[in-house]
């Protein structure tokens, strides 16, 4: 019996222990720097940035976030910021770095010479005095063709540890991007030819003039801290010396990022001329969930969010409003578009393709319903698109898209003509994109009535996002396609969505996925010809005046010969508690929902 | 004659089941003195072991339930003690052993904590007097090496020594009554007498009554002083070894001494045996339960239920015809 | 039993040869890239050209195997200055020296065990331990990188060294998954036991009916309600935060007041629980219900068997009878399905993490397998891959310490 009852007490001792020494083991150490966890991170959505760097985008439905009765911005708080992914890296220049989270982040404590502003959407002068332009004389077009860029930054700008901000410190960002060991987009930086260096000023040569400067330099690094130290291995994990209105404090790996108030932040508030920023400390939380960031939010658990405007979670987060809660739904610049695959590779998966035909084209044109496809898709939140530069420059769109109206008796009409051109008694379309993203499947839904009412032989045939973005893609081997891209802004951002359809850059070393007149394409003829040219001239030239009218050209080409046929722009939707957060304001761009945290400040104080 | 150690009265015990109720006991009354050895036969079914069962109450409610009777054990009725106040009675005034040793351990303790605590539930010992009154039982049961085999798990014995084992552990509190159910069934044959003799010594020893159940009538011939014959929930006669084996007065009786085995047996050829299958104690047959079966059966045995009555020959037998038929002719004409 | 033991991880390595096989292989062939991200962006070109190289994506997949596989299995070099002494004494916590000096005990034991014939249960039982001790220990030491690491290489992601991310997620995972465990089982177990004991009674009917509803429900929607009512609307009518919706810890721990010798103080334990209930409970919930069923029908069996007559005919009184009887007997099927489970359990967490933001080996994996990043995925598969390997003879010892019946050879 003696023996039984310790047998029976070591035993559950023995659990116990096991339990506590594994509680023990597994429980964060006390040195956070030994947490190394990492949280998922999906990927970057297939519809890759056509540029990557940021976009602007019409304001939809503005919801005004600052409010006139201001009680007077307090100091003070902290502001949770919840996303479904974590970066995997904080630092820009390395793999990973790509990833949109790791701006969002960033925000907090990179800084550089300009940022798209979230009311206006346009670019603002950060690090720099004004942003240089032909006129202002800050970029100079050389006698050889070159083009110079003169930055003179700010005297005020500073590190957090108070070292002045120099142009030594853009030479150096300069070195590290073209550093040929970091496999990081080199585009634009790999065409400067001089540089020079002053103690607030840095300008740099460009091989050719090209809208593209406008955008680089948008993040820069500290020479002092960085230099003769690891780059690579250093600085992923923790911030360099900011120069953002935060400073890195913790990052607890999968969970939360925290940054704290930058004692040396050089901004001020213009209203008021307090110092920058309000807010004590940001978290940032990584909640792979949707719906358990929306629970979080209801709970206030989470003061801001941003999540994939799914028809439901606007409504749901729209009916938290009397409680306080400020929704955003703005039209976004990743824009969804049909288009035609003009290589060989259609006829694999049609036969009868009949995309080389005009007419067809035209007609299919006519068949789509936009309105229909907005209403039922985006719960006619927004308008349809009458062109591609319309979510990112709708200033110089001319909506040249808008000639194709929904007119099922018009497209039978351009469809008989295409009959008898073809010589063919029926038409046949095939239509492809992703199965796995729930709009398009609705959409493919919807395309079966629209082609039924205009006789033409239409079947779907959609395929998982990982084939269809790879394979299908790589070789063309699509009829009727559907995805989408992310506008970028400014000048440099159109000029590059014009790439797409360089009939001299096929994939895969060039982005005319749709092979319009590239070599092996069934269209080549005076206006593939004219819109190489036109894109040739659009990458050489700065000036407003030379460009607008290009693109104009351009864009009615593309809408002429039906190319493409743009939709819809996606929406992009963000929350905050309004009666706890002001200063807030969505940014629909990349350049992300962070861009003016140092104006955050918290009401409940 | 002095106040019986056991005594039964009139005991009912049933059984719900869906089909209906099972009358597994129908009104069982006998006495057992001290020392007495008592034998209790019947076919399988017939509620032998429901009787031992209802003695030691381990009929388990809802499905079984004692409906009437009294069982009064050393001046006690058990079936108005208290739960805690029977608890005392198991193991330690009444010990029980089980058909098959092989599964009436539990695998998981050694022998030893086995014993022991039976030891320390009802004698008022320390853990280390338990221990050797544990291994003294042991070595009693003449397992060799006991004190180092107090550490054996059972699965480490013998069906025989596991046997062994279990009459130590009957034995060890010195029960005044000793209810063996089936202890040799499940051994071979050499075995049982070994484990028969053991354990009836033992019981001699210690002035315990043993309580014998079993369906094999060469099992009780020549170990018990009175045997009774159960038959369908009843019993059908009951007398001295002498009278049972030497003049049944029942039919059932005389056809179970046909169909017994004997070690001595010499002659080949079966004369009589009992014929059919035991009726259903739910919808008992009218009359003699017997009679369906008994080839000596008249219309007043299926008319009516016979009584356990005194019979002329001394022992007491619950049949119409105990005192018209001469079964003893018939068997000793079937022995010799 | 140690050449048992030694045979079984024999067999377990071969076995984990063969899993890494066929999971690269599956990955090779499942179609697309880890650089497939970029590639509609032709900018990206030069960066995807310079990634192929890099990641020796452009080798044929035999050589990409053993490439990986020489790799996986060898060690790199961890930082020994400023000596071996002060490295692990300035890097591990006094919780991580209980785990190592626990690990080291329970070697010393199995070792002494083998040489001296003990019987005693607990003797036993301390050796079966010893397993899961050698096991945490193991797990610390290869975490913390003290004493070794292994060339798991880079994620794909840019998030750094594999290992590192592994072991990292792995505790978080063991700590969600162990109280789920605990949960299931300090509250399944006695609930079946209690449901047999009971048999047919209100409270019986009633948790079978709980117990089949619990069982159908899918990990997601558990988790989701569990968010709502006992996160959300909890908080709403109580106005106390009583639990998170999402997290490990709030972003204040740190800062929260230490306990003795660093480890964590009461109100960091606090918070830790208010984050850590509700994902456990989602995993737990499921298991619960599955080890009271199958408890309550490995109790009712035992309740019925011959021994168990036995120890009533002795008189020993019914509690004695269930619990000391009774109850050791019917946990040993139990063992069994304890150590099936904890694949389920992982399987849980993978779902429960995302759900509840929690930073384990699932979200981990989910993460990987959307970047196809396959120097993690591999990881993690052969990471668990190990741990249920080494569960199993885990559990064959735990059955032998329970059922004595139990041989190894």
């Amino acid at each position: 019996m003696n023996r039984l009852w310790r047998s029976r007490r070591v035993l559950w001792l023995a659990v116990l222990l096991a339990f506590a020494m594994i509680a023990a083991a597994c429980g964060d150490s006390d040195d956070s720097a030994d947490e190394t966890t990492a949280a998922p991170e999906t990927t970057a959505a297939p519809e890759t940035t056509a540029a990557p760097e940021t976009t602007a985008a019409p304001e939809t439905t503005a919801a005004p976030t600052t409010t006139a009765a201001d009680p007077g911005k307090q100091y003070g708080g902290e502001v949770v910021v919840a996303d479904d992914q974590e970066p995997p890296t904080l630092n820009w220049a390395v793999p990973g770095g790509d990833n949109f989270i790791v701006s969002i982040v960033g925000e907090s404590y990179w800084a550089g010479v300009q940022q798209i502003n979230g009311f206006t959407l346009e670019l603002d002068p950060e690090l720099v005095t004004e942003l240089p332009t032909v006129g202002n004389g800050g970029v100079v077009i050389n006698d050889d063709g070159t083009m110079t860029v003169n930055y003179q930054i700010r005297d005020e700008a500073v590190w957090s540890d108070g070292t002045p901000i120099s142009g030594d410190d853009l030479q150096f960002t300069l070195d590290i991007i073209m550093d040929p060991d970091l496999p990081i987009d080199k585009t634009t930086y790999e065409d400067i030819v001089a540089t020079e260096v002053g103690d607030k000023t840095f300008s740099y040569t460009l091989s050719q003039p090209s809208a593209l400067y406008e955008l680089i330099f948008s993040a820069i690094f500290p020479k002092h801290a960085i230099e003769g130290t690891d780059f690579t291995t250093d600085w992923n994990e923790t911030m360099w010396p900011s120069a953002g209105p935060f400073v890195f404090d913790t990052w607890q790996k999968g969970e939360f990022i925290k940054v704290v108030r930058n004692e040396n932040y050089w901004k001020t508030d213009p209203e008021t001329g307090d110092q920058l920023p309000y807010l004590d400390s940001v978290v940032f939380r990584f909640i792979p969930e949707t719906e358990s960031i929306i629970t979080a939010f209801k709970g206030r658990e989470v003061d801001v969010i941003q999540p994939p405007p799914a028809t439901e979670t606007i409504e749901a987060l729209q009916a938290l409003e009397p409680e306080g809660a400020i929704v955003e739904v703005l039209s976004g610049p990743v824009w969804e578009h049909l288009n035609f695959q003009f290589g060989p590779g259609r006829l694999e998966r049609n036969e009868n393709s009949a995309n080389e035909n005009l007419n067809y084209r035209k007609g299919v044109a006519h068949t789509i319903d936009k309105d229909l496809i907005v209403d039922e898709i985006l719960a006619g939140q927004v308008e349809p698109l009458d062109s591609f530069l319309e979510p990112v420059t709708p200033s110089i769109s001319t909506g040249a898209w808008a000639q194709y109206d929904y007119n099922p008796e018009t497209a039978m009409e351009y469809f008989e003509t295409a009959k008898s051109e073809l010589g063919v008694d029926e038409l046949f379309t095939v239509f492809s994109t992703t199965s796995n993203n729930d709009a398009r499947v609705k959409l493919s839904e919807l395309f079966v009535n629209m082609f039924a009412d205009v006789g033409v032989t239409y079947e779907n045939q959609l395929e998982d996002s990982q084939l269809f973005f790879g394979e299908t893609l790589d070789n063309g081997l699509w009829d009727l396609g559907e995805w989408a891209w992310v506008g970028s802004p400014g000048f440099s951002g159109a000029i590059s969505l014009y790439d797409l359809f360089d009939p001299e850059a096929p994939p895969p070393d060039g982005g005319n996925y749709y092979r319009w007149g590239t070599e092996d394409s069934v269209v080549i003829d005076d206006n593939t010809a004219r819109f190489a040219e036109i894109r040739d001239l659009l990458n050489q030239s700065v000036d407003p005046d030379e460009l607008i009218p290009l693109m104009q050209e351009g864009e009615q080409i593309l809408a002429d010969q039906v190319v493409i046929f743009p939709l819809y722009a996606r929406l992009v939707t963000a929350a905050v508690w309004g009666d706890e957060v002001g200063g807030f304001k969505h940014n629909p761009t990349q350049q992300g929902h962070t861009w003016n945290m140092e104006d955050w400040y918290r009401l409940d104080l | 004659m002095a106040e019986p150690l056991l005594n039964v009265e009139d005991l009912r015990t049933y059984f719900s089941t869906e089909e209906g109720v099972v009358k597994a006991v129908d009104g069982v009354s006998f006495k057992v003195n001290a020392g007495e050895r008592r034998g209790v036969v019947g076919e399988s079914g017939c509620g032998k072991s429901v009787t031992a069962m209802s003695i030691m109450r381990l009929i388990e409610p809802p499905a079984g339930e004692i409906v009437t009777g009294k069982i009064e054990f050393d001046g006690r009725d058990l079936l108005q003690l208290p739960e805690a106040e029977m608890q005392e009675v198991r193991g330690g005034e009444i010990a029980m052993i089980f058909q098959d040793p092989m599964t009436a351990l539990n695998p998981v303790y050694t022998i030893g904590d086995q014993l022991i605590e039976t030891i320390l539930l009802h004698q008022d010992v320390s853990k280390s007097e338990a221990r050797q009154i544990a291994i003294g039982t042991l070595a009693d049961v003449q397992i060799p090496n006991a004190a180092a085999r107090m550490e054996d798990y059972p699965h480490q014995f013998s069906g025989g020594m596991r046997q062994r084992v279990m009459i130590a552990m009957g034995l060890s509190c010195d029960p005044k009554l000793l209810i063996a159910d089936e202890p040799t069934t499940a051994l071979d044959v050499t075995t049982q007498a070994q484990i028969m003799t053991l354990m009836l010594e033992l019981a001699e020893q210690r002035n315990t009554a043993v309580l014998l159940i079993t369906h094999d009538l060469g099992v009780v011939a020549g170990f018990c002083d009175t045997i009774q014959v159960m038959y369908a929930g009843a019993i059908v006669e009951r007398g001295t070894g002498d009278e049972i084996f030497h003049n049944p007065q029942h039919p059932y009786t005389w056809g179970l001494l046909g169909s017994m085995t004997r070690l001595d047996e010499t002659q080949q050829e079966r004369l009589h045996s009992v014929r059919g299958a035991p009726p259903s104690l739910i919808n008992p047959p009218k009359g003699c339960r017997f009679g369906p079966r008994c080839d000596f059966a008249t219309d007043i045995c299926r008319e009516a239920l016979p009584i356990l009555h005194q019979s002329q020959e001394g022992q007491r037998v619950a049949c119409h015809r105990a005192d018209e038929l001469d079964l003893k002719a018939l068997a000793i004409g079937a022995a010799s | 039993m140690f050449a048992y033991i030694i045979r079984r991880l024999v067999y377990g390595i071969v076995t984990l040869f063969a899993l890494s096989l066929v999971v690269f292989v599956l990955i090779q062939f499942s179609g697309g890239t880890p650089l497939d991200r970029l590639k509609l962006n032709p900018r990206m070109q030069p960066v995807i050209a310079q990634l192929t190289e890099q990641w020796g994506l452009d080798k044929p997949w035999y050589e990409q195997y053993f490439i990986w596989l020489k790799n996986f299995v060898t060690p790199i070099d961890v930082p020994s200055e400023p000596g071996l002494t002060v490295v692990l004494f300035g890097k591990l916590g006094i919780r991580s020296w209980v785990a190592v000096a626990a690990g080291v005990v329970a070697i010393g034991y199995s070792v002494a065990t083998f040489f001296i014939r003990v019987k005693a249960n607990w003797w036993r039982t301390f050796r079966a331990f010893s397993i899961i001790g050698v096991w945490v220990a193991a797990f610390w030491i290869a975490k913390s990188r003290v004493v070794f690491a292994l060339n798991w290489g880079e994620s794909f992601r840019g998030d750094g060294a594999v290992w590192d991310n592994v072991f990292g997620a792995a505790g978080n995972t063991f700590r969600l998954g162990l109280t789920a465990l605990a949960i299931a089982l300090i509250l399944g177990i006695p609930l079946g036991i209690y449901q047999a004991i009971k048999q047919y009674s209100f409270f019986d009917q009633m948790g079978t009916m709980l117990s089949f509803i619990t069982f159908s429900t899918p990990i997601f929607i558990i988790g989701v309600m569990l968010q709502l009512i006992l996160a959300y609307q909890l908080e709403r009518w109580t106005g106390v935060k009583v639990f998170y919706v999402a997290g490990m810890t709030s972003s204040g721990y740190a800062e929260l007041e230490r306990g003795l010798f660093g480890l964590p103080s009461l109100a960091q334990w606090g918070d830790v629980i208010q984050h850590l209930t509700l994902p456990a409970l989602s995993i737990a919930a499921i298991s619960m219900a599955g080890y009271s069923r199958f408890q309550r029908a490995s109790m009712l069996e035992v309740m019925h068997s011959d021994y168990l007559r036995t120890a009533k005919a002795k008189g020993l009184p019914r509690r004695t009878i269930i619990v000391k009887h009774a109850l050791r007997n019917a946990l040993i099927p139990i063992v069994t399905l304890v150590s099936l489970d904890i694949a389920f359990i992982i399987g849980g967490a993978i779902i429960t993490e995302s759900i509840f933001g929690w930073p384990g080996v699932g979200r981990l994996y989910i993460g990987a397998i959307n970047a196809i990043d396959y120097p993690t995925i591999m990881a993690v598969v052969m990471a668990i891959g190990a741990g249920v390997v080494v569960m199993n003879i885990v559990a064959d010892i735990l059955y032998g310490v329970l059922d004595p019946r139990v041989r190894y050879d």
